[in-house]
């Protein structure tokens, strides 16, 4: 502090008129010039070396965060004060394609046109003119809102660039556009049940949409799906055809690569228009593939002789009495159309006996057969398939399922599974015998594989489901070249829980080729009518398994499997065509 | 002394104005990057968003049914079947086909329209 030497040493002091009074930082007494002057700039040098050690701190501080080990910021902080690098998508839900890229969902940008209704002045005005831009809006819809008593009201959403510029040109000011997104479904129908759906605020409600609406929101990723669009056509388009002919009251077909359990097609028809949200009729939104449980019928057999041969109980040789009606207490166990007579295990299938399959199953027993059902998975709703929609098989319990049970599920009563168990189940018994739960999604693949039956029962399962289509009820399916191995089934349906007569649900079940199946296929056709091409049958070999056999013929060659058939017997034809055209 | 005083003085100043128009210049280019960088982002924006519809478009024409409508009316191309993938060794050969004359002159024929067509 400074002090005024002369107040504080005044004693000592002899005052000469005239003399020059210094002042002095010093405390002891009066000093000279030189050294207040050397106090004053040490003091200054301590000041200036101060300072340079701050900013050289602080450069040393700068060097150190700019360029050794950066600043530790919240993530907060670094949006807030670096620029943005890299683009943050401008779309909020990722495309859905089909496997070989083909976009079949996605979102657009469109705008909502909102209000607030208390700045509205002129709303008779206001909804007069929206009323002439938008027609499906009526003028009282419009003045509804914009008297509303609240500060926001959407008037129209989504609506298209050409809409926005008509309302611009209006001219009201209180009119206000907010960004927004349309999820639109470029192939309409063709995906209807696989797709599923969105709500306007673009949040699933069925379908892969619902089910993995938390992956699509929450990453612009783009979904693969196993399907095939070209196939998925050619699929659909069968069915909507036998679904004509057949005045059926519903159609599906599941088309699956036999080793991997990736499904390549699945339709089910009626279907709807994915981008239209304005249906009444709720039954069109029912996917028969992964939600319907029915009874499948002879269909079962197949499940039947693969656990008969595999279990060791029954050879491929032995033979069942089929002569006579099988009696199960007050039940009795009969057979359509079928020779009495002893049936071989190819013979039972070929013929499709029902008396034949039960002594099978009655003879391999009740605890294998629940166990192969649950293998198959049976049991349970379809694992790991990707769809919201799936229906719970049903079926006794362990505790009631009695003699009678064991001889009906062989030949398809009192179980009902999805066509999706069925179909899942069946490629594990062709592909050599494992399981592998079906998938819509060509993801990585982390699906858990089980052996379900031994390598030679699946290459026995072959030949006698090949045989079937040769010389049993899967005739109308024998595409030649392509070696379809199948079974047909027919179930009575039941309506309001009583069986109906004459009311079937029926069912086809293929892999091809069966030499080395690479695809299986089930078509079911769901009340079919007789016709006067079927002479009044309404089995399955009259209806699902022509269907089958036209799918095949068309997906094939799409599938590039190549035909395979006999060289010389093709010569003779080419050289035959040849002559013809001449 | 005091030149001493005064050389680091103006040294000191001249540090001072160097380093702040580095300062003024850094602060200018970081500005213009960053607007750069910003109507870069909003156009590659704008490019997602078109792409997205374009893709949707082409989604939409490349409609099987679609493909084949069109398919059937300008190029009657159908559905290929089974019968018309045909095997290498099943082909009649040279030999084969000599003692067809017919289908052998037709064959020739076919060639050389081709030839002609093409030329």
């Amino acid at each position: 502090m400074l002090k005024l030497s002369l107040s504080k040493k005044k004693s000592s002091f002899n005052y000469v008129p005239g003399q020059e009074i210094y002042f002095s930082t010093s405390r002891f007494g009066w000093e000279t010039e030189d050294e207040t002057v050397n106090i004053c700039r040490s003091r200054i040098i301590k000041i200036i070396f101060l300072f340079l050690l701050i900013y050289t701190i602080i450069i040393i501080r700068i060097f150190n965060v700019c360029l050794v080990d950066g600043i530790q910021l919240n993530k907060e902080y670094v949006t807030y004060y670096r620029p943005r690098v890299g683009v943050i998508s401008p779309v909020h839900r990722a495309n859905i394609t089909d496997r070989n890229g083909v976009v079949v969902a996605t979102n657009l940008p469109t705008v909502n046109l909102f209000a607030n209704p208390k700045k509205v002045s002129n709303a008779k005005e206001v909804a007069k003119k929206l009323s002439e831009v938008f027609e499906d809006i009526s003028y009282e819809d419009f003045l509804i809102k914009l008297t509303r008593r609240s500060s926001f009201v959407y008037l129209k959403r989504n609506i298209s660039p050409q809409q926005q510029a008509r309302v611009n040109a209006l001219g009201f000011p209180e009119l206000e556009f907010q960004k927004s997104e349309i999820r639109v479904y470029p192939q309409k129908d063709l995906l209807a049940h696989v797709l599923g759906n969105t709500d306007i605020d673009n949040i699933g409600i069925a379908g892969l949409e619902k089910s993995l609406n938390e992956r699509l929101s929450s990453s612009t990723k783009e979904l693969r799906l196993t399907i095939d669009l070209g196939v998925q056509y050619a699929v659909r388009d069968e069915l909507i055809k036998a679904k004509e002919k057949f005045k059926a009251e519903r159609a599906t077909a599941i088309l699956m690569d036999i080793n991997s359990s990736e499904v390549i097609a699945l339709a089910s028809v009626p279907d709807y228009d994915l981008n239209r949200r304005d249906f009444k009729d709720k039954d069109i939104k029912f996917n028969f593939a992964t939600l319907g449980v029915y009874e499948a019928g002879s269909v079962f057999k197949v499940f039947n002789t693969a656990l008969g041969l595999d279990s060791g109980k029954i050879r491929i040789t032995d033979s069942f009495d089929a002569t006579k009606p099988l009696k199960m207490g007050r039940h009795r166990i009969t057979d359509y159309r079928v020779p009495a007579k002893w049936l071989t295990v190819g013979e039972t299938l070929i013929h499709s006996s029902n008396i034949a399959s039960a002594q099978m199953a009655l003879k391999v027993g009740k605890d294998l057969q629940i166990k192969f059902f649950k293998n198959l998975g049976f049991w349970d709703k379809i694992q790991n398939l990707e769809i919201y929609e799936k229906g719970r098989p049903i079926h006794r319990s362990e505790k009631y399922w009695q003699e009678h049970t064991v001889a009906t599920t062989a030949y398809g009563y009192g179980i009902s599974v999805t066509p999706m168990h069925i179909i899942t189940a069946f490629s594990s018994i062709l592909n050599g015998g494992i399981y592998t739960p079906p998938t819509l999604i060509a993801e990585a693949d982390t699906r858990p594989k089980k052996r379900i039956i031994s390598e030679q029962t699946s290459r026995d399962m072959r030949r006698l489901l090949r045989d079937v289509v040769i010389y049993g009820s899967g005739k109308n399916a024998n595409i030649e070249g392509y070696e379809v191995a199948g079974k047909t089934g027919t179930a009575n349906k039941i309506v309001d829980g009583r069986y109906v007569k004459g009311k079937n649900v029926t069912s086809f079940v293929s892999a091809f080729p069966a030499s080395n199946p690479k695809y299986a296929l089930m078509v079911i056709i769901d009340d079919p009518k007789p016709i006067k091409e079927t002479y009044g049958f309404v089995t399955s070999g009259w209806n699902a398994c022509p269907t089958g056999g036209n799918i095949i013929s068309r997906i094939a060659p799409q599938l590039n499997i190549r035909p395979n058939f006999d060289i010389a017997v093709q010569k003779e034809k080419v050289l035959q065509n040849y002559s013809k055209k001449d | 002394m005091s030149n001493v005083k005064t050389a680091i003085s103006v040294l000191w100043i001249m540090f001072t104005l160097v380093i702040g128009s580095y300062y003024f210049v850094l602060t200018n280019n970081v500005q213009n990057l960053e607007k750069q960088l910003a109507e870069i982002n909003r156009d590659i924006e704008n490019d997602i968003r078109d792409i997205h519809i374009l893709e949707a478009d082409w989604s939409e024409l490349n409609n099987p049914e679609r493909l084949k409508n069109l398919a059937g009316k300008y190029i009657s191309l159908d559905f290929i079947k089974p019968e018309q993938i045909i095997n290498y060794s099943a082909l009649p050969l040279e030999g084969e086909l000599l003692e067809n004359p017919t289908m052998f002159a037709k064959n020739n024929r076919g060639v050389r329209m081709l030839a002609n067509s093409e030329r």
